[in-house]
């Protein structure tokens, strides 16, 4: 009840922010005409597009892939870009991105703050912005079976869960290598990392190549290392699920950037688009657009409640990594990971 | 006054124009027909395998020229996925060609009733994507599965099914079609006289069949080629069964190299080379093997080969031999995936937890939009590529092929055997230089450059499925409908349409098919804000609504099968005598 009132008030907001937002400057006239072109694989793209486009009355054109064609479309059309705006999970690609001096930078939306652990996530040249945090690396389980889960990664090489223990190969799934990089970074670098992670094989640590969620609903494993929007959004769902944030919990924020090679038109309508992001309606829209799935993030922009089964993000050891240094050693390690442990 | 405006035309000199204007069209024909192809294969092909060699041409490295994609690909688990593509595809091509020779048997040689739905039935079976079929098989043989749930399957069982061995069978019994398309003809055509001749010499089974196999060696080397091809460029069973058991083959280390950062189009390319230089060196074998061998026994006239009746248990075994292999291939992997949708995870297999739940999600997510954009390019594609793929199969059928009928059949294998993933970066590639932007050829983000995917990705199947029908036409049909007098369409319109009819309506569904449920294609290359049903499927995925996912998959088949029967049904009533009755009728 209160969540609806509080999302009653929201939304009643909408149209005031939208309007403001479509009259704030000189190229508004322009940018009516220009649409915005989104390359996006959050689960509440759809209905951001589609408040967007209510709210300022600029055409919202969405391309709704997974992460990796996304960011593959972008690396094809790199020689003559052909996106407005892309927000995806992780920060490493955008940091890569920025790097190959693909992106807007020095532009920061204004209509939200961020908390303390949202600022922690921008970086120094202001070339991505982060809109939202998860966690890469949860331990999700069945509540059903397992009545003690581990709490921290050792605990996941006792005999007790030999066997037991699925995750995703980093080189076919994007978003697991963030859990690598904080891991390997939490106990002191590649090497230390690798070596833990030969000692979870040893203990029977299963890996996909697909999608390892699936067999902890099916039974297969008891506990399974990824996204902690899954595990929520099954909880939900009425499933037997469970979610443990271990010591240290490796971030996945959810990162939106602006093409820096876009015309001023189109980087207009896009700063317009982060714009409504960071505002309280489009805070709405990103915690109930996705209700099973995404929208199941801890917020970073001040004023925005997490959801129901989202604990406060004062309860998680968050481990954050340089996505700069660490991206860069992303095909190393996938490599590694592919040949030793998958 | 009426004839205002209007010239009289005398009937000589319409003749004339139209003969000239047939000359013409004679003669510009296969240069059109090269233009189209290279702009929907060679081209993007090309520029793709390119990146192997040359990063910097596409902005996707700093080298104009390095061998190192090479290095990454053959080494480690990029060098095992080769290794695993080319024995799970080698042993797919023999199997489904052997099983394909055993149906054609069937159907041409006996009196079995349930052999004459053979033809029909397979076609049936093309319509499948290996994708949805290996689903199938998951659901009913994961040790969550529909058997294991009712104690038909224990998890050891599980587990050997849903490895290396699945991953052939799934391969092969998708490969079966084609096999059998490429071999029914040439087992027709050659009749049973140079069989009885053995037998009467005194050869037994063995023998006998060592002594008239040769004789239609092409064909069986085309039929084991074709499913060799489909099965290496295979992703539908690659990313369900092989992923699950972390079996990596060659198009997954592609779709790994590219669908996740950092994006490596090179490396990708480079595996690509291999799937290439793969197609082309069996090719080359197939022709020396089948070099200096006289094959030519085969005529277009037709011939009655007298159908046996078996008796007893031999009726019963092949009764039952057919029945099970269209239950395996057909049957259990449809009643899995209905079944993954109707129950919800980790629930027994019992009534009262059956639910349509994940067919109402469906309704709340906006399918019309999809749907209408689906079908609309599912028409238009199957129409073009019925009518592209005809002349090609025509020209690579033809006495006199010349150096383009015989490159249009390098290139149309090499295009089976490679993923639509990779043809689709292709056309990202090339039309997305800002040279054509600069000409004013914006082709990237319109439905004509997805138009142009769907017709790369549909081309070489459906044309390799025509070549078989077309081959059988003698080539003095038009001559002698031209000889009474008709014009050149007309003599094709009244002489061999009635023959090919079947079949073309047949490979139009089969391009409808393949084009309503393409995937890479789809995401690489549709307009921003343009939503396929194929990645409406994607979508749910995403969302990890596994259930509503499985279900739209399940609608699309639903969708695809009603588009069958409609076809079906508007063929038997709208579709003259003659195209109901004459050849190609079951496609033997």
């Amino acid at each position: 009840m209160i969540s609806a009132l509080i999302g009653g008030v929201v939304l009643s907001g909408v149209v005031p922010v939208g309007a403001a937002l479509a009259s704030s400057t000189p190229v508004a006239s322009r940018a009516a005409s220009t649409p915005l072109y989104l390359l996006s694989s959050e689960g509440y793209d759809s209905a951001m597009c589609t408040a967007f486009q209510k709210a300022t009355g600029i055409t919202c054109k969405l391309s709704d892939n997974s992460t990796g064609p996304t960011l593959a479309l972008i690396q094809a059309t790199k020689g003559n870009p052909q996106w407005g705006v892309a927000w995806t999970d992780g920060s490493a690609p955008y940091a890569a991105l920025d790097t190959e001096g693909l992106l807007l930078k020095h532009f920061e939306p204004t209509t939200g703050t961020l908390t303390p652990l949202g600022k922690t996530l921008v970086p120094a040249d202001k070339s991505y912005i982060p809109t939202g945090l998860t966690v890469s690396g949860a331990f999700m389980y069945n509540t059903t079976v397992v009545k003690n889960p581990p709490r921290t990664w050792a605990a996941l090489l006792s005999p007790q869960w030999r066997g037991q223990v699925e995750m995703n190969n980093p080189a076919v799934d994007g978003p697991t290598y963030p859990m690598l990089a904080g891991l390997f970074q939490s106990l002191g670098g590649v090497a230390q990392g690798e070596k833990f992670m030969m000692k979870l094989k040893a203990n029977g640590l299963k890996v996909s190549s697909n999608n390892a969620f699936p067999d902890l609903q099916a039974g297969k494993v008891k506990i399974v290392l990824g996204q902690n929007t899954d595990g929520i959004g099954a909880f939900d769902q009425g499933q037997h699920i469970g979610v443990v944030y271990p010591s240290p919990s490796p971030e996945l924020p959810s990162t939106l950037a602006i093409d820096g090679k876009a015309s001023s038109a189109e980087i207009a309508v896009a700063k317009k688009f982060a714009d409504f992001v960071y505002s309280p309606a489009g805070q709405a829209v990103m915690r109930t657009g996705d209700p099973t799935g995404d929208s199941n993030f801890f917020p970073i922009i001040k004023g925005t409640a997490p959801r129901p089964h989202v604990p406060s993000p004062t309860m998680v050891p968050f481990e954050s990594y340089n996505p700069y240094t660490w991206g860069a050693l992303e095909p190393s390690i996938n490599t590694w990971f592919s040949s030793h442990i998958a | 006054m009426a004839n205002l405006g209007r010239r009289e035309v005398s009937p000589t000199r319409r003749r004339f124009e139209w003969a000239w204007a047939e000359r013409v069209l004679g003669r510009a024909a296969r240069p059109l027909l090269w233009v189209v192809l290279a702009l929907v294969s060679v081209v993007p092909t090309l520029s793709f395998l390119s990146l192997a060699i040359s990063p910097r041409l596409f902005s996707q490295g700093t080298s104009w020229f390095t061998f190192a994609p090479f290095r990454q690909a053959f080494s480690g688990m990029e060098m095992t996925g080769i290794r695993n593509s080319l024995t799970f595809a080698s042993l797919a091509g023999v199997i489904a060609t052997l099983v394909a020779a055993g149906l054609a048997l069937a159907v041409q040689r006996t009196d079995v009733w349930i052999a004459r739905l053979i033809p029909g039935a397979l076609w049936t079976l093309l319509l499948v994507p290996t994708y949805i079929a290996a689903v199938g098989w998951e659901e009913v043989l994961s040790p969550s599965g529909v058997l294991a749930r009712m104690g038909l399957v224990t998890p050891a069982l599980s587990n050997a099914l849903l490895g290396p061995v699945g991953i052939v069978f799934v391969l092969a019994m998708s490969g079966v079609p084609f096999a059998y398309f490429a071999l029914a003809p040439a087992l027709y055509a050659m009749g049973r006289r140079y069989e009885d001749a053995a037998r009467i010499h005194g050869a037994g089974v063995w023998r006998t069949v060592r002594t008239v196999a040769p004789i239609i060696l092409p064909a069986i080397t085309s039929a084991v080629i074709i499913v060799f091809a489909e099965a290496l460029g295979d992703f539908g069973v690659a990313s369900t069964i092989a992923a699950n058991d972390n079996i990596p083959v060659a198009t997954t280390n592609i779709m790994a190299a590219i669908a996740t950062f950092p994006t490596n189009f090179p490396q990708a390319a480079a595996v690509s080379w291999f799937l290439v230089a793969t197609i082309g060196t069996v090719l080359a074998l197939q022709s020396r093997v089948v070099r200096g061998r006289h094959t030519a026994v085969l005529s277009g006239r037709s011939r009655f080969v007298g159908k046996s009746h078996p008796h007893g248990v031999r009726r019963v075994l092949l009764i039952s031999a057919i029945v099970a292999f269209f239950l395996l291939t057909i049957g259990i992997p449809a009643l899995g995936s209905v079944f993954s949708t109707l129950l919800p995870p980790g629930s027994g297999l019992h009534l009262s937890h059956l639910t349509l739940s994940a067919y109402s999600a469906l309704l709340h997510q906006g399918l019309s939009g999809p749907l209408f954009v689906s079908l609309r390019m599912s028409v238009i594609n199957a129409t073009v590529t019925v009518v592209l793929a005809t002349a090609v199969a025509k020209v690579i059928t033809s006495r006199r092929p010349g150096v383009f009928g015989r490159l249009s059949d390098v290139v149309l294998i090499a295009s089976v055997a490679l993923p639509g993933l990779v043809v689709a970066a292709g056309f990202l590639f090339i039309f997305n230089l800002p040279v054509f932007s600069r000409l004013g050829i914006n082709l990237y983000g319109t439905m004509t450059l997805l138009g142009m995917g769907y017709l790369a990705i549909a081309l070489p199947s459906n044309s390799r499925v025509l070549v078989g029908p077309v081959a059988q036409l003698d080539g003095s049909l038009v001559e002698a409908g031209r000889l009474h007098g008709a014009s050149g369409p007309a003599a094709f319109r009244r002489c061999v349409l009635p023959l090919l009819a079947r079949p073309l309506l047949w490979a139009w569904l089969l391009a409808f098919a393949a084009t309503f449920s393409e995937l890479p294609t789809s995401e690489m290359l549709a307009p921003i804000g343009v939503r396929t049903m194929a990645t409406a499927v994607l979508t749910s995925f995403q969302n990890a609504n596994l259930a509503a996912a499985t279900a739209l998959s399940v609608v699309q088949m639903l969708v695809v099968l009603a588009v069958i029967g409609v076809a079906q049904l508007a063929f038997r009533l709208l579709a003259p005598p003659g195209w109901r009755h004459l050849g190609g009728r079951d496609l033997r």
